[in-house]
Order: C-alpha cells, then structure tokens, then sequence
C-alpha cells in the first residue's frame, strides 16, 4: 500500500505543504505578469546547490541564499530597466545556468547534484523535512497577514502605494518569500520543474475562480490534487515523482482549456 | 496658501530635464485639466504633485493627507485579472483597515456607498475583467472615493473608453466637483467636452507649463 512506507508518507507531507504555499507565491507572480521568476530563481538555485555540494554545506542551504541574491538581484535590474523588467529575469537565468553549468562540474557527487534538477521527494531527509515543514508555516501565516497588501500590489502597485501600503518593505518580504519556497521546492519536485508548478494550478483557477479569494483557493485545491495523484501515479507507476505532478497539472489544464474553449 | 503649490519646479531623468521652470496654485474646489501630447510629461507631473518623484529645483507642496488617485495603469485594467469589483474597491481602504487587519461591516457599507455613486452598485459581486471599458472607469472612480478623499486625481481616464461613457464620466465628474466641493486634477489629452466644467487648464509642451484658463 501506498502509506506503509515511511518515505511515502514524507513524500505526501512535504507535497501537500508545498502545494498550498506554491500557488500562494504563485499567483502574485502570475498576475504581476511575472510567471518566469520561478525559473530564473530555480536555476539560480542550482548554483547554490553546487556550491554548496563544493565547500561542504547542505545543498538545501546553498540554493536557499542563492535564491535569495538571485531574487534581490531580479527585483534590482527590474527598477533600473523599469520599461524592460522581464529582461531582469532573463539575465538572472543566464547568470544562474551559467555559474551552475561551470560549478557543477567542481562537484564530485554528480548524482546529488542531478537529483535538484528533477527533484527527489521520496528521498528527503529528516532535516529538510523539518525545513519544508518551517518554511510552508512561514509562507502561510505572511501570506494571510498580507492578504489584503500583497492583492493591492498584484493589481496595480503605484495605486498600492498611494492607499499607504509600505509597498518597498512588502517586496522585499515577498522577495525573501519566494527565493524561500523556490529553494525548498526545487529539492523536492526539481529546480527545472518549480515554475510550472508555480503557474499551473493559477492558470487552472483563473478558468474557474470568479473571485480573487475563490482564485486563491481554487489554486490551492489544484495544485494539491495534482500532487496527490502525481505521486500516486509515480509510486504505481514507478515514474519521476515531480515530472508525473507537473504532468498532471499540463493535462488537466490542457482539458479544461479545450472544454471552456468549446463552450 | 495654495493647496497644492508648485514653485519654479524643474524635473529631469538622466537623459534630460522633462519639466522646467514650472508654477501652478490649485485650491479647494478646483477643477484642474492638466493637457500635453504623449510624452510632454503629463503624469510625471502628477507623480510630482503625489510626492511619488522629487523635483531637481524649485518646490512643490501638496497639503492634502488623503488623495484618490487613478493611475493609467488603473484604468486600463488587467482584463483577466480575478477579483470581484467589491474586492477592488475595498483595496482602497488600506488606511482605514490597517497594516495585518480584516475588512469589517463597515467597510463593506463605505464600498456599498461609493458604488452607489458611480451608479455601479448592482454590479458589487461582479469579475471585474467582465465588465465593459465605460464600467471599469467607474469602477476605479468608486475604488479612488471609498476612503472619501479630500482630491481626486485622475490620469488619462478617457484613454479607453467610447464618446457614450465619456459624457457620463464628465458628469459623474461635475457632480462630484459641485455637490462635495471636491478638488479634482484630470490630465487628458482631449478637453473638447469638459473644458467649461474646469476652472484652470495647464497646458504642457516643450518642458513649460503654461496656464490658458
């Protein structure tokens, strides 16, 4: 059975939580017209990653920080080509594929550093659990507190800053948000997987959501059906777990794009 | 003292000065058109009056502490972007519900009223991306009303709509301006059919400003 294993059981927790907190970054990001962050920050966090393999601290860790530069960094090259802010996210992809390219190849445990590109969430340690598990709360309790602010933000942000929301405190906090849940995300479901992890269960929501709350939720509830049965399809199935959920995710949007296009 | 002042302004960005020299007195009441072609500087200036850019020289004091504004931004809503046009408005009650805090009754009743007087209350529950050009405008009028401001400022509010919803945009505007003695800033590039409602008109071209009523 699915659950008499106790890495199965991790593997459940760990994609449960990341689905709530996911979409939570995620649909900021998708309606800041932002959708590649993710990418850009995941492949940011592979630098860490070997980094981290090289001088001898953890993985998890490394892509963390690196994550979080990257994101700063994102958000830096946003403000001073204000017209052009999407090429911010293509320099930092090409710096983080880049560094990770010529770093990995310092790393002398390959298979380690293979297993961020997909993702190993049914080999997590107890330690990153922990992580995941701290992370998630985080994410979840900021996202709440911020409801109303971070809304306001993805709507029109000057507007934002003119009702007296501290609009330059809340990005750096969001910054710091999703450099976080990238770095975690990307040891488990894989650093070349996260953004579509970010932009999938939005993209199903906005078909269905008829309210930004309902969007919210919707998303939620997506991305952890996907989770659930990706998981279940890979364990029977014996596949990749993170690819099989993003898989999922790709089918279920493809149908209901085709459904709602019909109608 | 003027409410607003501006005083032998100036304001550049690194590739040059885009206001010079700049003088403008608005007070409570008034009905300011601020007109220019694209790129003369229009919402650059408004951003200097919202304290958003500092000038390079000169002044500008602004003594309003609560304003509604609608950006272009704004106006040109994200067509696809999910929120009801309640969830919209109540976006503009920041001040009054607070840094970490919930909506109350009340403010649901501040955005009921506000709604109410664009004419737009029936539509409360709708997506905001459904609703047509003319419809959002209004929306985003309630959304700048909610916190009852003491100005209003509009940038471009007549970009995407018909000749139909302009004319009613101009009235609601009027209405505004008369009944709550309400200070309103519009920037336009097109006054044809409010120029008499307005009582100072600031026209904008090669980096002067210049008043013609």
């Amino acid at each position: 059975m699915l659950f008499q294993y106790d890495f199965m059981r991790k593997a459940f927790l760990v994609g449960i939580l990341l689905a709530i907190i996911i979409p939570c970054i995620g649909l900021i990001v998708v309606l800041r017209r932002l959708s590649m962050t993710g990418d850009a920050l995941s492949h940011m966090s592979l630098a860490g990653v070997a980094l981290g393999l090289i001088i001898g601290v953890n993985p998890v860790l490394g892509a963390t920080l690196a994550c979080i530069v990257a994101a700063f960094g994102i958000e830096l090259i946003r403000k001073k080509f204000k017209r052009y802010s999407e090429m911010a996210i293509a320099i930092i992809m090409s710096a983080g594929v880049g560094l990770a390219g010529v770093l990995s190849g310092f790393v002398s445990n390959a298979s380690n550093f293979n297993s961020f590109l997909f993702g190993s969430i049914v080999a997590i340690t107890d330690f990153e659990l922990i992580l995941v598990i701290i992370i998630s709360v985080l994410v979840m309790i900021t996202f709440v507190v911020l409801y109303k602010e971070l809304m306001h933000m993805a709507f029109d942000e000057m507007s934002a800053k003119m009702a007296g929301i501290p609009v330059k405190t809340i990005n750096i906090i969001f910054t710091i948000l999703t450099a976080l849940t990238v770095s975690i995300a990307s040891r488990t479901v894989g650093a070349l997987i996260i953004s579509s992890l970010m932009v999938i269960p939005t993209a199903c929501a906005m078909q269905y959501g008829k309210s930004y709350r309902q969007t919210l939720i919707y998303s939620i509830l997506f991305a952890i059906a996907f989770t659930v049965i990706g998981l279940s399809i890979s364990y029977y199935m014996g596949l990749k777990p993170g690819g099989t959920i993003v898989l999922t995710g790709v089918i279920f949007l493809v149908i209901t794009l085709s459904i709602k296009g019909k109608n | 003292m003027s409410d607003i002042q501006i005083k032998n302004m100036s304001f550049g960005y690194e590739e040059g000065l885009v206001l010079k020299d700049v003088n403008i007195d608005i007070n409570r009441g008034d009905f300011v058109g601020i007109i220019g072609a694209n790129g003369t500087g229009k919402s650059t200036l408004i951003q200097l009056i919202l304290g958003l850019l500092t000038p390079k020289e000169g002044s500008v004091t602004c003594n309003y502490q609560n304003v509604g504004y609608v950006s272009q931004v704004g106006f040109a809503v994200k067509a696809d972007f999910p929120a009801t046009v309640k969830e919209v408005i109540m976006l503009n009650l920041f001040r009054e519900i607070g840094l970490f805090k919930r909506s109350t009754k009340k403010h649901e009743k501040m955005v009921e009223e506000a709604l109410a007087t664009v004419g737009m209350l029936d539509m409360a529950n709708r997506q905001i991306g459904k609703l047509s050009g003319g419809q959002q405008q209004r929306v985003m009028i309630a959304k700048a009303l909610v916190s009852s401001p003491e100005i209003l400022v509009l940038d471009e509010p007549t970009a995407s709509v018909d000749a139909k919803n302009e004319e009613m945009l101009y009235e609601l505007l009027n209405r505004l301006n008369q009944e709550r003695n309400l200070t309103i800033i519009m920037v336009t590039h097109n006054i044809e059919n409010i120029e008499e409602s307005m009582n100072k008109i600031y026209i904008i071209k090669n980096k002067l400003v210049t008043r013609r009523k």
